[in-house]
């Protein structure tokens, strides 16, 4: 339970218990120098109902590495994330109304939204659990890594986003999933906005200098310096 | 066969079809600031032309469809005020969105950022087996900002959608097709033929019969299914009523 790995601009969480959890999105929410967010699940992760709404309450990118049994409230938790990456043999399974409960923490809206309409109907009603190659095709992840990966294809993908302007992230995250919220009309407005705000930002800046000098943006070794 | 003079877009009327490239080959026809003004020219053009009955969009040279924006020209808006004002004074993107004819997008090579996002405005993306996509706005520090947040989403869901945006990855003319975010997928020495069948087709059915089913798609789009079944219903008796006014004229006319 390091919060802290090598890379500082990516923080890692592997869920053990509430407290920790909920002490690491704070330091995600409030720690400027973060750019992006690995979470590790795998049947061992500790779960409860409320934990995906925070972690879907981050406003930076979230990458989710699963593995083994992804279920229930742990599937809840998954779909919080915004880029979902399984080990080879990882299964998903929506069986919360088998034992006559309803999925409390975004399970009913985030799969339909994620997985689509009908693999979700099928999923929360019957409970079937489905193959990570299954989840491929449907779009719940989009990338599998062998078995044993250990978080390393998550961390791959959060080394990646974490290169990347870090308010552009941002925005970008806001604008497709609050965009999901609104009409075509209204979100394009929103997404309009958003990069027009984005002028003000200082790596957006860099990036256009840094293509016009053809060399890649220095946005990481500009927090070194700072 | 007439033709109008762009510096960067090429545009010609076959019949019903009305032809549009990005014409930059140099550098991959990447959208710049007169390719946004030359576009609005000719989607202007093609808006008010009642014998254009579908668009077909393409992009010239080997290379591909569209590098996406010129960056070069990047950095230049004198205010944010200025850049707000200017995005929806010549809504180039709002203009392809919201026409009532069929438009298709051929697509080959590079397709990369606002190239993606000009496809997804499109009704029908058809694809060269070596075509290549991505949307590296936010390896610049930028966002997508012609509609890609919202159009990708909608078009291969949002977990994939977020990944190509905030990774930037690349993918492949075949993927693309499993995913939903091009419809067919041929050998680049067939996309213009391939192309130039569907746009056929498209331009012999019923102009009128093409423009309510796309207000009905955009229906389900935007409205909820209660409402979104009425428009349905309306948008099919008024093509109802449209048909018999037709025969009764026809009739008349030969009396």
């Amino acid at each position: 339970m390091n919060p802290s790995s090598s890379d500082n601009r990516i923080l890692t969480i592997t869920v053990s218990d509430l407290v920790t959890f909920k002490s690491l999105c704070e330091i995600a929410k409030t720690d400027p120098t973060i750019r992006c967010v690995a979470i590790l699940l795998s049947e061992e992760s500790y779960v409860e109902p409320g934990m995906a709404s925070l972690l879907g309450s981050l406003k930076i990118p979230v990458v989710a590495g699963l593995s083994g049994r992804i279920d229930n409230g742990i599937l809840e938790l998954a779909l919080a994330a915004d880029v979902r990456v399984s080990e080879l043999g990882t299964t998903f399974a929506m069986k919360l109304a088998q034992n006559g409960r309803l999925p409390s923490d975004g399970g009913t809206q985030r799969l339909p939204r994620i997985a689509g309409h009908g693999l979700a109907t099928d999923m929360l009603l019957t409970g079937r659990r489905i193959s990570a190659e299954e989840a491929l095709r449907a779009g719940l992840v989009t990338l599998l890594v062998p078995v044993n990966d250990n978080g390393q294809g998550a961390a791959r993908i959060a080394e990646e986003i974490a290169e990347h302007g870090q308010a552009a992230g941002k925005f970008t995250k806001e604008a497709v999933i609050e965009g999901a919220n609104m009409s075509l009309d209204q979100s394009l407005h929103l997404e309009a906005d958003l990069a027009i705000l984005l002028h003000t930002d200082p790596e957006r800046a860099e990036g256009i200098e840094a293509f016009k000098e053809n060399r890649p943006p220095a946005f990481w070794s500009r927090d070194r310096e700072t | 066969m007439p033709t109008h003079p762009f510096e960067t877009v090429l545009y010609q009327k076959c019949g019903p079809v009305a032809h549009v490239v990005l014409n930059r080959p140099n550098v991959i026809n990447a959208f710049n600031v007169q390719m946004r003004d030359d576009l609005s020219e000719v989607l202007a053009a093609i808006r008010w032309d009642s014998d254009v009955r579908v668009l077909l969009l393409r992009g010239a040279g080997e290379r591909g469809f569209c590098a996406g924006a010129d960056l070069t020209e990047f950095g230049t808006a004198p205010s944010q005020m200025a850049a707000r004002q200017a995005r929806w004074e010549r809504d180039i993107f709002g203009d392809l969105r919201d026409l009532k004819i069929p438009t298709v997008a051929a697509m080959h090579g590079h397709v990369v950022g606002s190239g993606v996002e000009l496809a997804l405005l499109c009704d029908i993306r058809i694809a060269a087996n070596n075509a290549v996509f991505s949307m590296p706005e936010t390896y610049y520090g930028l966002i997508a900002a012609a509609g890609g947040t919202q159009l990708l989403r909608m078009a291969i869901g949002q977990g994939r959608a977020l990944d190509m945006l905030l990774t930037g990855k690349s993918i492949g003319a075949s993927e693309a097709h499993d995913i939903g975010l091009v419809q067919r997928v041929v050998l680049p020495t067939e996309l213009e033929t391939e192309s130039e069948k569907i746009v056929r087709k498209l331009g012999s059915n019923d102009p009128r019969l093409l423009a309510a089913t796309k207000t009905a798609l955009a229906a389900a789009r935007d409205l909820s299914l209660l409402d979104g079944l009425a428009r349905e219903r309306r948008l099919s008796i008024m093509l109802d009523r449209i048909s018999e006014a037709i025969e009764h004229t026809s009739e008349h006319g030969t009396h």
